[in-house]
């Protein structure tokens, strides 16, 4: 036995010598995300580029979704030197660049002459003052998920790309029926500020932070009449009451028509593949307002440097590979809509089993709106909005009161924070 | 050395560790929250001085005022309701009877289950259609019920509804043993002079339970005043800003907003409250709480 382990010791040691100048070389990167492990997809990435470049080794920060943005911004005020991470969405985005905490990154975009088309209009939403301090990673945007099975059963032609919003309240009409067990809602409206906003940001009047909430008028009107006169969907006290999640109620079959992000595609997919429901689902475009030029709303996830770095090139390699067509290839494989988009993710798309490819234009994007632009007041203002709006769509105020009121505080909070 | 300085050293380094602790967890972060209550600043931009315009912006702040009238009238209703409501319980149980043991950690039993999952389960019963509490109000007649949690006009109530289940209990047991410490031959005296069951309480158990009183009085002021993890499961301080207590306020104002200059002005200001309130009290207390000899 002893003569195996000096042998074994011998090994160790080899190795050691052999491995050790490979190990010293390497630079290590510090990289933050969310739900990492839980994904899969921001793991293949890593994993790939760790692959790709042997000289650089990826530290992970995993953090769940939803305390992302707190998370981070306490790890940065802390001092933590995480070298790249993403910026979940433009309020995120604007608060790193207001409080200078990502860098430009135009100096290195020229330098390495880095091709930006593929970014189309989701580059506008990352431009800050004419600087652009991130890559766009995804660009989500809004779109109409309906339900086949449900659309067949009660004979209703499927919703087209150039539905409006009075054809879907009619449509939902057509598809809410039964009591108990056997009630089938037309949609569902989930409890997200943003759920009850989005048609008014479709109506081209400007952003949430500087348009008039008069925009908001249609949309309101219709969620309220949809949910408190036609009841052909849940109210919204209900849903927060029963802490309704769209993912569930539409998975279960019963809601004919769900309007939320495209980021729903991909865990529809994952739950049909775990056996969770067997749902027939196709795709539109956000339905819109009746002669005006359609628009959605989307959400753009930024990848970012620190502006702390002492990694900048191997930072930077790591953000073109993210953001790039690398990264956009590994996303779409899993049904993610990326930041950079060629043809590729589209047929990528359509190749996945499962995926409705009967009506790939619905991802065709002419204008995006974001659902808050990166402004320093868009935080206080969304929770103003937000609590304006649940007071309108829970009864306890009118819209017009709701509308009145929402300007007459915005102006007390800009007033307040000047 | 001084035998007298001496034994001073050991008590004080006997309570130095305590000390410590107290010093770095909450002495110095509290006068730091004070210092920060006259900046601006975000946690990562460096701070800046701003005087004393957190506290005028209060003034002017809408939401610190419905926060701080919330957060009275929550306060103004839980603490009488729950005061009531566990002196009623321990006057009930305090027997030496072997099923009201049973009763007892019945009735303590909220006190040990976790704010947070308590809180999601009374948003369930408080729903406005399907919630077992209005199907019972239906069922005995009710044909409008309040609409609780999604109801302007009711969402505190409903909180302080919940508040005081969750709390009476816990209070049920001090004042427990309040009445246990009232030593049996007062009540033989007042038998043998002819007392009614009614002047018992009022003459002999009223005053002597006095002391445990102006403890639950204050512990359960204080509570109320903090209170936050209802708030934050149950409303959100909805609808609206119907439920805005100020903690919740604040900790909106730190932790989403990263204002923590203005939050920690706030924080200050709720502080003098509290400190005001727990002051007056203990004045007051020489005028009616009776201690025996």
């Amino acid at each position: 036995m002893r003569k195996y382990g000096l042998g074994l010791f011998a090994a160790v040691l080899l190795i050691a010598f052999v491995a050790a100048p490979v190990v010293q070389a390497q630079v290590t990167l510090k990289f933050a995300c969310w739900d990492y492990e839980l994904n899969q997809y921001d793991k293949t990435l890593i994993e790939e580029f760790e692959r790709r470049n042997p000289d650089i080794k990826v530290e992970v920060y995993d953090m769940p979704a939803s305390e992302y943005p707190d998370k981070m911004l306490i790890m940065l005020a802390g001092g933590e030197d995480v070298d790249v991470f993403y910026a979940k969405d433009p309020t995120m985005y604007g608060g790193l660049v207001l409080r200078q905490q990502i860098r430009p990154l135009d100096d290195l975009i020229a330098r390495d002459s880095v091709d930006l088309s593929g970014y189309g209009g989701n580059l506008e939403n990352v431009r800050i003052d004419g600087k652009i301090y991130g890559l766009p990673y995804r660009a989500d945007f809004w779109i109409l998920f309906y339900n086949k099975d449900l659309f067949d059963r009660f004979g209703v032609p499927y919703p087209t790309n150039d539905m409006t919003w009075p054809e879907f309240r009619e449509t939902a009409k057509l598809l809410t029926s039964g009591e108990g067990a056997e009630k089938t809602y037309g949609t569902y409206i989930h409890t997200w500020a943003s759920t009850y906003f989005v048609y008014g940001l479709q109506k081209h009047m400007g952003d949430l932070v500087e348009g008039p909430y008069e925009m908001l008028r249609d949309g309101l009107e219709l969620a309220w009449q949809i949910q408190m006169v036609d009841k052909s969907a849940a109210d919204y006290a209900t849903n927060k009451a029963m802490g309704a999640h769209y993912r569930g109620l539409f998975e279960q079959g019963n809601i004919g028509m769900l309007y939320m992000g495209t980021w729903y595609m991909q865990a529809l997919l994952h739950d049909a593949a775990q056996g969770l429901h067997n749902v027939r689902w196709g795709i539109v475009r956000l339905p819109q307002w009746e002669g005006l030029p359609h628009a959605t709303i989307g959400n753009v996830t930024p990848v970012v440097i620190n502006a702390k770095t002492k990694h900048l090139e191997e930072a930077w390699r790591l953000v073109k590979f993210l953001s790039g067509p690398e990264g956009a290839s590994v996303l779409a494989e899993n049904v993610i809509v990326p930041g950079y988009v060629d043809e590729s993710v589209f047929e990528t798309f359509a190749g996945v089993e499962g995926f409705p490819t009967d009506n790939m234009e619905a991802l065709l994007t002419e204008t995006v709106y974001m659902e808050w632009p990166a402004h320093p007041l868009s935080g206080l203002l969304g929770q103003m909005v937000e609590e304006e709006i649940v007071l309108a769509m829970t009864g306890n105020k009118s819209i017009d009161d709701a509308i009145a009121d929402m300007e007459a505080r915005r102006e007390e909070i800009i007033l307040l924070n000047q | 050395m001084k035998r007298t300085t001496r034994n001073r050293l050991v008590a004080y380094s006997f309570l130095l560790p305590n000390f410590i602790g107290f010093l770095v967890f909450t002495l110095i972060p509290v006068i730091a929250a004070l210092g920060l209550s006259f900046m601006k600043w975000d946690s990562y931009s460096p701070m800046r001085f701003v005087g004393l315009r957190n506290f005028q912006t209060m003034l002017k702040d809408s939401s610190f005022k419905i926060a701080f009238w919330n957060t009275l009238y929550f306060t103004g209703l839980t603490v009488p309701l729950t005061i009531v409501v566990a002196l009623i319980l321990a006057l009930a149980l305090n027997k030496g009877l072997r099923s009201v043991k049973v009763f007892r950690a019945i009735h303590f039993f909220p006190h040990v289950a976790s704010t947070i999952a308590v809180a999601v389960v009374w948003q369930f019963l408080y729903h406005p259609d399907m919630g077992p509490i209005n199907q019972l109000l239906r069922l005995v007649g009710v044909s409008d019920p309040p609409r609780w949690t999604a109801s302007v006009t009711w969402a505190m109530p409903a909180v302080i509804i919940m508040s005081v289940w969750k709390s009476a209990g816990y209070y049920m047991v001090m004042f427990l043993a309040g009445l246990q410490g009232i030593p049996g031959h007062l009540y033989e005296v007042a038998t043998i002079d002819g007392a009614t069951a009614w002047q018992k309480f009022r003459y002999v158990t009223l005053p002597l339970l006095t002391p445990t009183l102006f403890f639950v009085l204050t512990m359960n002021l204080i509570y109320s005043f903090k209170v936050f993890d209802q708030i934050y499961i149950m409303t959100e301080g909805g609808p609206g800003r119907a439920t805005m207590v100020l903690v919740y306020y604040i900790y909106l104002q730190a932790f989403v907003n990263q204002n923590f200059g203005y939050a920690s002005a706030m924080a200050a200001v709720f502080f003098l409250l509290i400190l005001g309130v727990t002051i007056f009290q203990f004045r007051l207390q020489e005028r009616w709480v009776t201690y025996l000899d």
